[in-house]
């Protein structure tokens, strides 16, 4: 039997951080289509349910389009069960919502609440899970492990929403001391809350998983991202990474050692793209790197606008050093000179770092030099 | 650099002035007025250009207004002055259309020297006017010190590398203008108003907690407003079940005697079916018992039916006739199939002859068409073939009458012109006028030589007169005759035309008929040789003709051999099948013979099946019989089990008899059945719908027996409990309605609470970004003041570096300076920015603090300093404009010393008005 366990799909989510107004509502509806597309990827391959572990919704309030879209997807899959648990974004009115529409919630919409639900799921082949889960609000933290109860035959799906510490006892927020749910007859731990998928052994019988967002909305989210197929047999549950991002974010570090033109290093960071993968539907944050020489100033905003036809999103970031050979500047008369001779003075007292000192020679001798170096700092 | 002379042309008050100088100290001593500033100024004039043009208006800033001369003019003149080994002469006229472009020349050759721009005065000094008068040109108004500037500093510095300390003063405003921007500081910084929002920020989403728990209030409150409207819907329903049942008392008397007819009405149809019962003596029986013995009864009487019609089948008489038709001996449907193939050769033979037959007539048709045809080509080629030869003929003449000549024209029709007559008549009237008139001529002269005969006059005249009159009528006769002539010549002319015209229609004649003889023969020729042709083709298609002819009669030859193989063949066939119809007596007709043959095929599989048929029917008689006998004897067994008399044989009628009455009555009492049903269901239903009467009936049927009956409920006890009733449901549906208030009140709160969640999580989003921000910036903010401390200090420390040879120098001077009395030897400190501080009273101060005379001395000792410094080579030439103005006569030898002892090394220009001051 096969199920699927998606999260943290953050629908409605506003997205204006990184994205302009038009390309934020390019991607919320795109997420809206994930979902759907997700949905229709569990009917290809005969899946018996999908379970959302979480954060469905970005905000309390959803909006109609979305309200719209997920209750007809549901409603329009009635062979697949969706196991909806709510996670801290998404406390929201959904299931009143949905019930006010359609009169009650269909019997493919199974809920979850305060205190541990449990429903048997038995499927076609034959093979039988129970699936158990709760919802976390900061005050039942404590007692949800203590009061898990599960069946030890059976084979067991247990969901939270939440961040796992490998602690034990009284947790707060959405913490799950995760000592407390070993050894209680759990196969799979189905997770939500952390935007990158990992799979980590539970106890010697089970796992948990965080199946990861499956987009990424941000350059705090980068790398493939999808959802788990999971596989119940009678001897056990089996989970399978499927990457399914439409668009996945990538943060590269491009070395630009010993270019100085714009032209040179949007040259480089293309490259360095084409080889990491990034093709133009996709998120990229270039992080250039290496050692530059003195007056070169990096024009991130010209770099940005250069890449933009290239990739959907861009981001540019400057890390650079500048190269500094100290031995140059011993001899230099002039104010340059004494300007890098003091600062190696504090470093070598140790007064200042290398990576202040680099920044402070950059500055110095590039306003020196008459280069309109941007003073606001890298970052 | 070296000042030799000058020669002023017209430069303020001075006018054609010039000077030489040596090296050293140059004394000028002057009145007051005479033009020692405007002379000082000159020089610097000559050197650095006129400054302050435009707008300045004050006079002591703008060269210009200053020293132009009133009268007009030439303003300006020339310096002679050595610099680098070299000597030069640098003109300038302010006037003149080159506006004080300097103008340099060798001084020797006098031939222009691009050895120096238009700038001369930077490139000689090093330094910019402003810089020259801080240093160098000591004027008495600018004696006072007040500081060193960029240019100075960076001279006093590294001579080749100032541009980064030229730049320095730009960068650290650059460096200040971005920290105050961004200070955190100042309520205008930009890091000042991002913590300003992010605190407004966190206020706000310091709410959230609040926001979350009035939201967790506000569900708890409306999970206990459903829990309640739980509480009271059931309440309600209960509530509205009691009204119902209190309703059903009401009309509980109503109903009983209802309840009553219908019980009554189950009793009487219930003994309605016991006396119906009663018909069917021996038991009831199903009316599926009925239906099989009817059935039973209907078999067995039709099995005697067919028994008694016999064993004739139905096509016993066609049985009889196909056995005559064989002789009780049919063949086997492959012999006649043999004849029939026998039949169909001797027809397709006769086919065959007839086709034949018909070809053969069809060739001889075309034979005789042949040689009809051939005769008539025979004879169309003989007759063409004469037209050939006529037409050969007829070409034959048509030339020699084609070399016919064509025949001359007519004499008689050529005129010859006639010799006109008028010539000769007037040739004789003019000789005889002439001679007349000769006559008379002669008789005048006669007259004249004779001189009386008058009658010889009177003659003469006469004659002269008749001769001119003969001489008139011979010219108009001449003329008349020149007419006739002109005519005759005109006509002759005419007619030649007319001849030659009509030769030409000859010839033109002859010519068409040339050429039509020509293309008659041309046709001629050509249907010639068309009819030749034409008969070639003709003997051509004969040949073919007669080919075929041959063709055709062999052909005919041939078939006529074939007809008669064919007729042969088909009389073998014709005995065969007579031999084989005699056998059967039946006649040979060769037109009927296949149809004969196929009615014989078809019949044999008739017979056999009729055989086998007859033979199947006796077999099924056979059977028939004992069947008979079998449903007879079932028969009467079952009729006897459902109560009738089986004792004899089975009387088929009376069994019917029997099984109508049966079924009759089954009908009734399923019918009675039917009725007792529907009067129960009613009483169900009715019980149903009144449950009370259901305990009423328990009761009924518990005490039936002793006939006592429920008790009903009296009418006002149950009226006053159905309007407490009602009193309590109105109460249920007022609470409900406060309820349902209540909960769309928390609904809506819940949705302001989720929509200012909501936004609180975007403020969460943006107070991270600002923060983000904020660190940012202070990074920046940081690392931009780092930069600036840095480059200060870096600067300094720079300057400083080159500030102890000043010191050096300054103190030097000054213990000169001291030896005046005036000045003293007091700490000094020279600062990187080149402004000199004093030490009092512990503390450095700015020698703008001392007394007038003392800072001028002092700031004349930091000039020459920094000259010293700066002009490590060549030195400049120093203009000094009376600056011991100030001291007193008692220090003015401390001052003249000075002088003296800075002339060793400097060549100065020192104008002066005091003589006491030289």
């Amino acid at each position: 039997m096969k199920l699927i366990h998606t999260a943290d799909l953050h629908l409605d989510s506003a997205l204006e951080r990184h994205l302009s107004k038009s390309r934020a509502e390019e991607r919320r509806n795109e997420l809206l289509a994930v979902f759907r597309s997700i949905v229709g990827y569990s009917v290809s391959i005969d899946a018996e349910a999908i379970l959302i572990a979480g954060d469905l919704f970005d905000l309390c309030k959803i909006s109609r389009t979305a309200l719209d879209a997920v209750i007809s997807t549901v409603v329009g899959n009635p062979n697949l069960i969706f196991y909806y648990l709510r996670g801290n974004h998404d406390e929201g009115a959904f299931v009143e919502e949905f019930k006010a529409r359609t009169g009650s919630l269909p019997d493919n919409f199974k809920t979850f609440s305060e205190e541990w639900t449990s429903y048997e799921l038995t499927g076609r082949d034959g093979v039988k899970v129970t699936i158990t889960g709760a919802e976390m609000n900061g005050r039942n933290n404590a007692l949800l492990a203590s009061s898990l109860r599960l069946d030890e035959k059976n084979r067991n799906i247990v969901m939270l929403h939440g961040q796992v510490a490998d602690i034990s006892g009284n947790a707060e927020g959405e913490t799950i001391p995760i000592r407390d749910y070993r050894n209680k007859g759990i196969d799979y731990l189905a997770l939500g809350h952390i935007h990158t998928p990992s799979v980590n052994v539970l106890d010697s019988r089970g796992k948990y998983v965080y199946c990861g967002c499956p987009e990424g909305r941000g350059f705090d989210e980068c790398g493939e991202r999808g959802f788990q197929v999971i596989t119940v047999n009678p001897y056990g549950i089996d989970a399978e990474f499927v990457p399914y991002a439409k668009r996945v974010v990538y943060d590269i570090n491009v070395d630009i050692t010993g270019l100085s033109h714009t032209e040179e290093i949007v040259g480089r960071v293309k490259e360095s793209a084409l080889n990491a993968g990034v093709c133009e539907k996709d998120l990229l944050k270039a992080r250039l790197s290496g050692e530059v020489d003195l007056p070169t100033v990096i024009y991130k905003d010209q770099i940005k606008k250069e890449l933009e036809p290239y990739f959907y999103v861009v981001r540019v970031v400057d890390e650079t050093r500048p190269h500094i050979d100290y031995n140059d500047f011993s001899a230099d008369a002039s104010l340059k000179g004494e300007f890098v001779r003091m600062i190696k003075e504090d470093i070598d007292a140790g007064k200042l770092d290398e990576e202040t000192a680099s920044k402070l020679i950059r500055n110095g001798i590039g306003l020196l030099m008459g280069i309109d170096v941007p003073t606001k700092q890298q970052s | 650099m070296k000042l030799i002379s000058l020669h002023v042309e017209k430069f303020g008050n001075l006018t054609d002035y010039s000077m030489d100088f040596t090296d050293g100290l140059n004394r000028v001593l002057k009145d007051n007025g005479w033009g020692k500033s405007t002379l000082a100024a000159f020089i610097r004039v000559m050197f650095y250009g006129l400054e302050g043009k435009g707008l300045r208006k004050d006079l002591t800033e703008n060269d210009k207004a200053r020293y132009t001369p009133w009268e007009g003019g030439a303003f300006g003149g020339s310096v002679t002055f050595e610099a680098g080994g070299k000597r030069y002469i640098l003109s300038r006229n302010f006037a003149d259309k080159t506006k004080g472009k300097p103008v340099l020349q060798d001084a020797d050759t006098l031939l222009e020297s691009n050895d120096y721009s238009d700038k001369i005065g930077e490139e000689l000094f090093g330094i910019d006017s402003e810089s020259y008068k801080k240093t160098a040109f000591i004027d008495r108004d600018n004696i006072r010190y007040l500081g060193a500037n960029s240019k100075i500093a960076s001279k006093v510095s590294v001579l080749s590398q100032t541009d980064d300390l030229d730049r320095f003063d730009e960068v650290d405003k650059q460096l200040s203008v971005f920290e105050v921007q961004n200070s955190d500081g100042r309520k205008t910084g930009n890091l000042y108003l991002l913590n300003e929002e992010i605190l407004s920020l966190e206020n706000e989403i310091k709410k959230e907690t609040l926001i979350k728990e009035e939201t967790e209030r506000e569900k708890e409150e409306k999970s206990e407003i459903i829990r309640k409207e739980e509480t009271l819907k059931a309440k309600r329903k209960e509530l509205s079940e009691k009204i119902k049942k209190l309703s059903e008392n009401r009309g509980i008397a109503a109903n009983y005697a209802h309840y009553l007819e219908l019980k009554e009405k189950c009793g009487f149809r219930e003994s309605e079916l016991n006396r119906k019962k009663t018909v069917f003596a021996g038991g009831i029986p199903s009316s599926e018992k009925l239906d099989e013995l009817e059935e039973l009864n209907r078999d067995a009487e039709q099995k005697k039916l067919l028994l008694k019609r016999g064993n004739a089948s139905e096509n016993e008489d066609r049985y009889e006739h196909l056995k005559r038709y064989f002789k009780d001996n049919p063949p086997s449907e492959e012999t006649v199939i043999s004849k029939l193939e026998i039949c169909n050769r001797m027809q397709k033979l006769s086919e065959e002859n007839d086709r034949l037959e018909k070809e053969i007539v069809s060739l001889k048709t075309e034979i005789n068409n042949l040689e009809i045809q051939a005769g008539d080509e025979k004879r169309l080629l003989s007759e063409k073939e004469r037209e050939l030869q006529k037409l050969r003929e007829d070409c034959r003449k048509e030339e020699v009458d084609f070399e016919t000549e064509i025949p001359e024209g007519n004499e008689e029709t050529v005129i010859h012109p006639a010799e006109p007559e008028g010539t000769k008549m007037s040739a004789w009237l003019f000789v005889s006028a002439a001679i007349l008139f000769g006559i008379g001529i002669v008789l005048i002269l006669l007259y004249f030589l004779m001189n009386r005969m008058l009658g010889i006059l009177g003659a003469g005249i006469l004659f002269l007169m008749i001769g001119f009159a003969v001489f008139l009528a011979g010219s108009m006769r001449r003329k008349k005759e020149r007419k006739q002539r002109l005519y005759r010549e005109k006509l002759m002319e005419e007619k030649k035309a007319a001849e030659e015209k009509r030769k030409q229609e000859i010839q033109d004649r002859q010519k068409r008929e040339m050429l039509e003889r020509q293309k008659k023969r041309m046709e001629a020729e050509y249907e010639i040789k068309l009819l030749e042709s034409k008969n070639a083709d003709l003997e051509e298609k004969i040949k073919k003709s007669e080919v075929s002819l041959t063709e055709k009669n062999n052909s005919v030859r041939e078939k006529n051999n074939a007809v008669k193989e064919n007729l042969e063949k088909s009389g073998n066939c014709e005995s065969d099948l007579k031999e084989f119809l005699n056998r059967y007596e039946i006649p040979f007709s060769k037109a009927d013979v296949e149809d004969t043959l196929f009615e014989m095929k078809s019949r044999i599989p008739e017979y056999r099946s009729l055989r086998k048929s007859k033979e199947q029917k006796e077999e099924e008689y056979r059977k028939l019989t004992e069947q008979s006998k079998e449903a007879d004897e079932k028969l009467n067994s079952f009729y006897g089990s459902l109560g009738g008399d089986a004792d004899s044989a089975p009387d088929y009628g009376e069994i019917r008899a029997f099984v109508q009455s049966r079924t009759g009555a089954l009908k009734e009492l399923k019918s009675a059945e039917k009725e007792l049903d529907i009067s129960k269901g009613n009483l169900q239903a009715f019980l149903e719908e009144h449950r009370e009467f259901a305990a009423f009936e328990k009761n009924e049927n518990a005490k039936s027996s002793d006939g006592s009956h429920f008790t009903v409920m009296s009418e006002e006890e149950t009226e006053q409990e159905y309007h407490q009733t009602e009193d309590l449901i109105a109460d249920a549906d007022r609470e409900k309605d406060s309820l349902v208030a209540e909960l769309n009140r928390i609904n809506g709160k819940l949705d302001q609470l989720a929509a200012e969640t909501d936004r609180l999580h975007i403020l969460s989003e943006k107070l991270t970004e600002r923060k983000e921000e904020a660190e940012e910036l202070k990074q920046s903010c940081y690392y931009n003041r780092l930069t600036r401390e840095y480059l200060n200090k870096a600067k300094d420390r720079f300057v400083a570096r080159y500030m102890s040879p000043i010191k050096e120098r300054f103190d030097r001077y000054m213990k000169i300076m001291a030896h005046t009395g005036f000045v003293r030897e007091d700490d000094y400190q020279i600062d990187a920015g080149l402004h000199l501080k004093k030490k009092e009273l512990g503390s450095y101060r700015d020698i703008a603090y001392l007394s007038e005379g003392y800072s001028d001395m002092v700031g004349i000792c930091i000039r020459l300093a920094l000259l010293d410094v700066m002009y490590q080579n060549e030195k400049p030439l120093i203009i000094m404009d009376d600056p011991f103005g100030t001291l007193d006569r008692n220090h003015l030898d401390g001052a003249k010393e000075f002088l003296e002892k800075a002339a060793e090394e400097y060549q100065i220009l020192y104008f002066t008005c005091n003589e006491d001051r030289l």
